[in-house]
């Protein structure tokens, strides 16, 4: 019921238990370095799993996505297990969500077109096709559910991203088809526990099943059988698999009566995840760290912060793509707004936690190309959800 | 110790003044994001920074109608690497678009052409006005489209080599048919010209209407009467409309 309590206040009674941050922070350095050292083999299957989290939650994505010194909810399994340790009290949430996720373009191609059917103009022509061709599709959805206590919890989890996008001038210059998709489902479980009064340590398992696909095609393979060959092409092309994903977390926290300052490590997919099916590329280890300010009140508290994933460059991806920045304000554990940047992009987000419902709805953007700013989508996303305090 | 804890405390602990000012600084940030996104008109603010991928930059300028930015950048990346087919595909297709061909629109038109009279004639309808401008555009895409080595031709840029050869020549028969004159100045090296591309047509192969077509028309040529130019002269004045 109460949003981020995890991650709320500190008491002011509290404020003269702060100690000097020099030792944590030495601390949190010789954590960050442990978790370094389980460096990941040098990989040569790409994937289509880059510095993202496996799972990000919605709200957290309308802040830009950094996640790594606060969290919401189900994000903490995901972006930082060792956040839990830090809030007050020790049971936190039972909760459930479901978020969608729909590409700015599809919808308004469902608009015009519903539009069309009700003037009774609608016609499945080429023209139409040819505004398939240009509009490209995205969709998502998340579903999780779980207990979340100071030292940790459990869940199940499951999320799919799904992008169509037609190009009249592909690579080679042919119109071209491509299709992209990623799933997970799976359980969670974390365990996280504090180290003296500033830092929180946490691990986080994650047994999933995990499915890919990435296929383009080109009109010459329209040419010669059609969506059949389509159908055909993606079953062969999609990966499927079993693997345990592993992540550890470090956070350091320097409270003051009105304003914490909060420095976090993870390493996800620690020595690399594999799965059960060879074809399917491992997911790499990164190495994430981020940095959060909280200026609060008692019921209000704003928290700022920026994250640089994948430090390393295991997945070489650039660092605008590894990027996330962003703000979420929480008034009175009620009400939440975030604004921030996704890779670059900006994004912006509500909250409402209504007693036992919570609806979270926002916008973020996606990169689709190869580097942050060169091909952007905007998606928006609807969720809603309970949560037992 | 208690002299220590205080220090550590006021240190800590900033002065009431100081702390609204931190509130509200930071308060103003967040608010000041939310319109930024809208004032940045949805801008990526780290675009700057990011590498450049100059393949998939002429990609997007293609799908948004900049055909001679496409060009310009893909000629760039060629001259740093002319082993790059598929830029090199990218930019025939690029050249043919600013000479309004496009494979799809080639491939739409000529599936449903109903036009009555032999194939150039058909093909007349659905090709681009047979300017000289229009003419050094497929002239250029094809001059590409030749440059990819025969085992690096994928099942795609073959079928695009046929269709631009293909399309390439009977804009060439549109434009000498078309125009009284140009077919009455009508040179050897023209007719040598028009059968070396229908050659090229049919040396991809391909099962499309305007590559049979082509195939077709090529055959005319080759069993008409007289020298090359006789020939070619014979086939364009039968297919004049």
């Amino acid at each position: 019921m109460i949003l981020g309590k995890h991650q709320t206040t500190v008491s002011p009674l509290r404020a003269h238990e702060n100690v000097s941050p020099t030792p944590v922070l030495q601390k949190l350095v010789v954590c960050a370095s442990v978790l370094t050292l389980f460096s990941p083999a040098v990989l040569n299957a790409d994937t289509l799993r880059k510095s993202a989290p496996l799972y990000e939650n919605p709200f957290d994505l309308s802040a830009g996505g950094a996640s790594l010194t606060r969290a919401t909810q189900e994000g903490v399994f995901f972006s930082n297990p060792s956040l839990p340790a830090l809030g007050r009290g020790v049971l936190r949430w039972i909760y459930g969500r479901t978020a969608v996720h729909f590409g700015a373009d599809a919808i308004d191609l469902a608009r015009t077109s519903f539009q069309k059917k009700k003037a009774g103009t609608l016609k499945v022509d080429s023209s139409f096709i040819e505004s398939l061709l240009k509009t490209p599709i995205h969709i998502g959805n998340d579903v999780s559910l779980g207990f979340i206590s100071a030292y940790g919890g459990f869940g199940i989890f499951q999320t799919l991203r799904a992008d169509i996008e037609g190009r009249q001038y592909g690579s080679v210059g042919l119109p071209e088809v491509r299709t992209k998709a990623e799933a997970a489902a799976g359980l969670v479980a974390s365990g996280s526990i504090p180290v003296g009064d500033t830092l929180a340590l946490g691990a986080s398992i994650k047994p999933s099943y995990a499915a890919e696909t990435f296929e383009s095609i080109a009109l010459s393979d329209f040419s010669s059988g059609g969506s059949k060959q389509m159908l055909a092409d993606l079953k062969t092309n999609t990966k499927y698999g079993y693997g345990v994903s592993v992540s550890l977390g470090a956070t350091a926290q320097f409270r003051s009566q009105n304003f914490d300052l909060r420095l976090a490590s993870t390493v996800d997919d620690v020595g690399q995840t594999k799965f059960s099916v060879a074809e399917v590329p491992p997911w790499k280890q990164t190495i994430n760290l981020g940095i959060g300010i909280v200026p609060h009140t008692r019921k209000n508290a704003l928290h700022c912060a920026y994250d640089l994933r994948d430090v390393k460059a295991a997945y070489g991806e650039h660092w605008t793509r590894r990027s996330r920045a962003g703000c979420k304000a929480l008034f009175n554990s009620r009400v939440g707004i975030a604004a921030g940047y996704y890779q670059g992009w900006p994004s912006y987000g509500i909250v409402l936690n209504l007693t036992v419902m919570r609806l979270e709805a926002g916008s973020y953007t996606r990169e689709f190309g190869t580097e942050a700013g060169t091909q952007g989508r905007r998606v928006y996303f609807v969720a809603t959800g309970f949560e037992m305090p | 110790m208690n002299h220590m804890n205080k220090k550590r405390k006021r240190l800590i602990q900033l002065n009431p003044k100081w702390m609204r000012i931190l509130h509200s600084t930071t308060a103003l940030s967040l608010f000041a994001a939310a319109p930024l996104s809208l004032v940045s008109c949805g801008r990526n603010i780290v675009a700057g920074y990011a590498p450049k991928n100059e393949q998939e930059k002429a990609e997007l300028d293609m799908e948004s109608g900049k055909f001679s930015a496409a060009a310009e950048r893909l000629n760039a990346l060629l001259l740093e690497d002319p082993t790059n087919h598929s830029a090199r595909s990218l930019l025939a297709s690029a050249y043919a678009a600013q000479a309004g061909i496009t494979a799809l629109g080639l491939i739409k038109s000529a599936g449903s052409s109903s036009a009555s009279g032999n194939s150039a004639q058909r093909f007349n309808a659905i090709l681009p006005d047979a300017t000289t401008q229009n003419l050094e555009w497929m002239d250029k895409a094809c001059d590409n489209m030749a440059q990819i080595p025969l085992e690096a031709r994928t099942t795609e840029i073959k079928l695009q080599y046929s269709l631009f050869f293909s399309a390439y020549a009977f804009l060439q028969v549109k434009y000498f048919t078309t125009q009284a004159e140009a077919l009455a100045s009508l040179s050897a090296e023209d007719a040598t010209k028009l059968i070396q591309t229908l050659a090229q047509a049919a040396e991809a192969g391909g099962s499309s209407p305007l590559t049979k077509a082509a195939s077709t028309f090529s055959t005319s040529i080759s069993s008409a009467s007289g020298d090359g130019i006789t020939k070619v002269k014979t086939v364009l004045a039968a297919s004049t409309p």
